[in-house]
């Protein structure tokens, strides 16, 4: 595997981005670092907002204060919207950022394949989350608001209005603009990639991207089109979610979250941040060679071929992993695990991006531990409840979240320009660890007890340490462009100082 | 707080771009994979529709439906047609033949409008009103489909058009010309879809 080590960005090249930073537009530029840049501060922004309304949800569920139950404003619409947002606006979006970001250095390319689709990516999803927010604000919110996380179909109610038809339009917008961005990633990595660089020896972290892109051009259409139909039953009285075996089937592959295959892979690029990690820190290629990109691959095919194939998780009381075929992607990912765990003898050269990687391992040991135990356990749909917020929380979303900021604070030389604050970065990082233990494990743990009451305090608590955490790791890079703006002024020139 | 500069890190050194034409070779072609797939996941909605309501007499398809399978077989004739305008148009840039390759996404272009004005016959003659039944939505939803990427194939071929006039694809750089194309092919699966789950598979 070709190992690869930092260039020094020469200092017209590292002037350009830094004028870019604080005089040129960020609207209509090419330029992946700073599409990249601008993409991740909005998702992050977007993590900010969607932790919160995990408080109010949370809160009010653990007693804190009460909320409507019912019309704008209601415990309903809000966790609605907090759970499209994750789902939907955060995942895949998060990776497209921090791909944008990251994967041309990596792969020594000076640019994406289609810069300007970047851009489109971009400005559609800010669209799409913009209509998303205010289909809440729109009558009394949208009937087919939550079509993500119900398992049966809504049915051919017809009862749609002007807020379901805003909705359903977000999310198509959304899913949209990460299918353009996961297409110009995938054409980045195979035609811009340094000539000398085999496909397969691309850095883990790339790979993974490669990986969950691929897949998702190829999931995110069905699911476009189930949004499509959805929108047909719902105006037209259509019977294509019409209650029956078939539908139900139809549904939980097309439209409902835990049924789609981009939802196990939200967290693959999560494992490749840890394997990127890692070999930054050790400056050693992963042991065993490409056989880490092929366990990479084997993920990505094994999901595809669960939700291609006759597996039916709707109904299932713990999500994701509730069958043996779903399951199964977890097997070449803990193979990886153990690829990465190998490849760390020999000693890690310290830094603040191994807490967050630790942090990805801690929260996949746990939430594989608290499913096991789960499983064993005679659960209820009451008492299965807070299982389900929480393990998609503790594997899903928060082990994303934990390696796109891990990836983004060890290539930060790269994307920004200069590292990052070590004291702002590990605050952010032990601020996120724990809320997302808080709202994952705590959320799980709750079921054991019959304390959701509690659980779901704990739960508020840890959104309200996501939120601080995503806000902390922004105010870090904010901070460090700041710092630097500082000394341009005082010197009167570009100073080098904590550059490469 | 400034920290040291790293040692490591994943970036690797930039080296000699690879031909942009490739880029969006590659890219048609993962767009056009997503538009397949989004043709069949309306497939097996289709399908799902069908079985679920039941195909005795008068339950998916309402009895005053009438099929025209002149014009479903011109839809699809005239997509097929398109396809084999524009890779003609592709092998005459190939060879330098500037004027036939003009002429052959002309064809493209007027044969893909051709498609879709015969996929929206079908669906004004129909006398389905949308609302009404399962099979009514059905039927729209295909047509619509069917409409949309043959639209963007037609699109496609008209870039073609303007980049060979331009001179972008001809000789040895057809890269943008497959790209092209590939759009025109998809219009054409569009119409085969269309032909065979409302004409032949019903």
């Amino acid at each position: 595997m070709t190992l690869t080590t930092s260039a020094p960005i020469s200092p017209a090249v590292d002037a350009a981005i830094f004028d870019g930073m604080v005089t040129d537009d960020w609207v209509s530029t090419s330029d992946h670092r700073r599409i990249g840049q601008l993409h991740l501060g909005l998702v992050l922004g977007a993590v900010i907002a969607a932790a919160s309304l995990g408080i109010a949800v949370h809160g009010s569920e653990g007693g804190w204060f009460g909320l409507a139950s019912s019309g704008r404003g209601s415990v309903g619409s809000l966790l609605a919207l907090h759970q499209n947002l994750w789902a939907v606006a955060i995942g895949m979006p998060l990776w497209v950022a921090v791909g944008t970001l990251v994967v041309p250095g990596q792969i020594g390319a000076t640019r994406l394949a289609f810069p300007r689709m970047a851009s489109v990516s971009l400005w559609g999803w800010v669209v799409g989350v913009a209509t998303l927010v205010t289909a809440t604000l729109v009558e009394d919110g949208p009937v087919t608001f939550n079509v993500l996380m119900s398992q049966a179909p809504l049915g051919t109610s017809g009862a749609a209005n002007q807020a379901t038809d805003l909705a359903i339009a977000s999310l198509m917008l959304i899913a949209g603009a990460t299918l353009v961005g996961a297409v110009n990633l995938v054409a980045t990595i195979v035609t811009e990639r340094r000539p000398a660089l085999k496909l397969g020896e691309v850095n883990p972290f790339s790979w993974s991207i490669f990986v969950a892109m691929a897949v998702s051009i190829l999931s995110t259409p069905v699911f476009i089109a189930g949004l499509f139909l959805t929108y047909l039953d719902q105006h037209f009285g259509s019977q294509f979610f019409a209650s029956g075996a078939g539908a139900d089937r139809a549904w939980a592959h097309m439209v409902w979250l835990f049924g789609r295959p981009e939802t196990l892979l939200i967290a693959l690029p999560a494992v490749g941040a840890v394997a990127g990690i890692v070999v930054a820190r050790t400056g050693r290629p992963l042991v065993g060679g490409s056989v880490g990109n092929a366990l990479i691959s084997a993920a990505g095919c094994i999901s595809i071929t669960v939700w291609a194939g006759r597996e039916l998780i709707a109904g299932s009381l713990i999500q994701p992993y509730s069958r043996f075929w779903v399951a199964l992607v977890i097997v070449p990912l803990f193979l990886l695990l153990l690829l990465i765990l190998g490849s760390v003898r020999g000693g890690l050269k310290p830094d603040v991006s191994l807490l967050f990687a630790l942090g990805v391992l801690l929260s996949i040991v746990l939430g594989a531990l608290i499913t096991v135990v789960l499983i064993t356990r005679d659960l209820t749909p009451d008492t299965a409840g807070a299982a389900q917020f929480g393990l998609p929380n503790l594997l899903i979303f928060g082990v994303a979240l934990l390696g796109a900021l891990g990836m983004v604070v060890e290539t930060a030389t790269d994307g920004y320009g200069r590292t990052l604050s070590k004291i702002g970065a590990t605050l952010g990082g032990l601020s996120v660890l724990g809320g997302v233990l808080l709202s994952g494990a705590g959320l799980a743990l709750g079921s054991f007890v019959d304390d959701a009451k509690n659980a779901h305090a704990g739960a508020a608590l840890g959104k309200g340490l996501i939120a601080a955490g995503a806000a902390l790791v922004m105010l870090t890079i904010v901070g460090s462009a700041f710092g630097r703006s500082r000394s341009v002024s005082a010197t009167g020139s570009h100073s080098q100082e904590g550059n490469h | 707080m400034a920290t040291k500069a790293q040692t490591n890190t994943v970036v690797t050194p930039v080296g000699l771009r690879r031909q942009s034409g490739n880029s969006a070779y590659l890219g048609a072609l993962l767009v056009a994979a997503a538009g397949f797939v989004f043709m069949a996941a309306l497939c097996g909605a289709y399908i799902s529709v069908r079985n679920f309501v039941g195909i005795g007499d008068g339950g998916f398809i309402p009895k005053e439906m009438k099929f025209d399978n002149y014009a479903g077989f011109m839809t699809m004739v005239s997509g097929l047609g398109a396809s084999a305008s524009a890779e003609w148009a592709l092998i005459s840039a190939k060879v330098k033949q500037r004027r036939w390759a003009l002429g052959g996404y002309g064809f493209a272009i007027l044969l893909g409008l051709g498609a879709a004005n015969s996929a929206w016959f079908i669906g004004s003659r129909s006398a389905l009103v949308a609302a009404d039944t399962a099979y009514a939505i059905s039927f729209y939803a295909v047509i619509a489909t069917t409409i949309g990427f043959v639209l963007l194939g037609v699109l496609a071929s008209l870039l073609g058009l303007v980049r060979t006039m331009g001179g972008h694809i001809f000789g040895d750089n057809v890269l943008l010309g497959r790209a092209t194309n590939v759009f025109v092919h998809l219009g054409t699966a569009a119409s085969l879809v269309m032909f065979f789950l409302l004409f032949t598979y019903k």
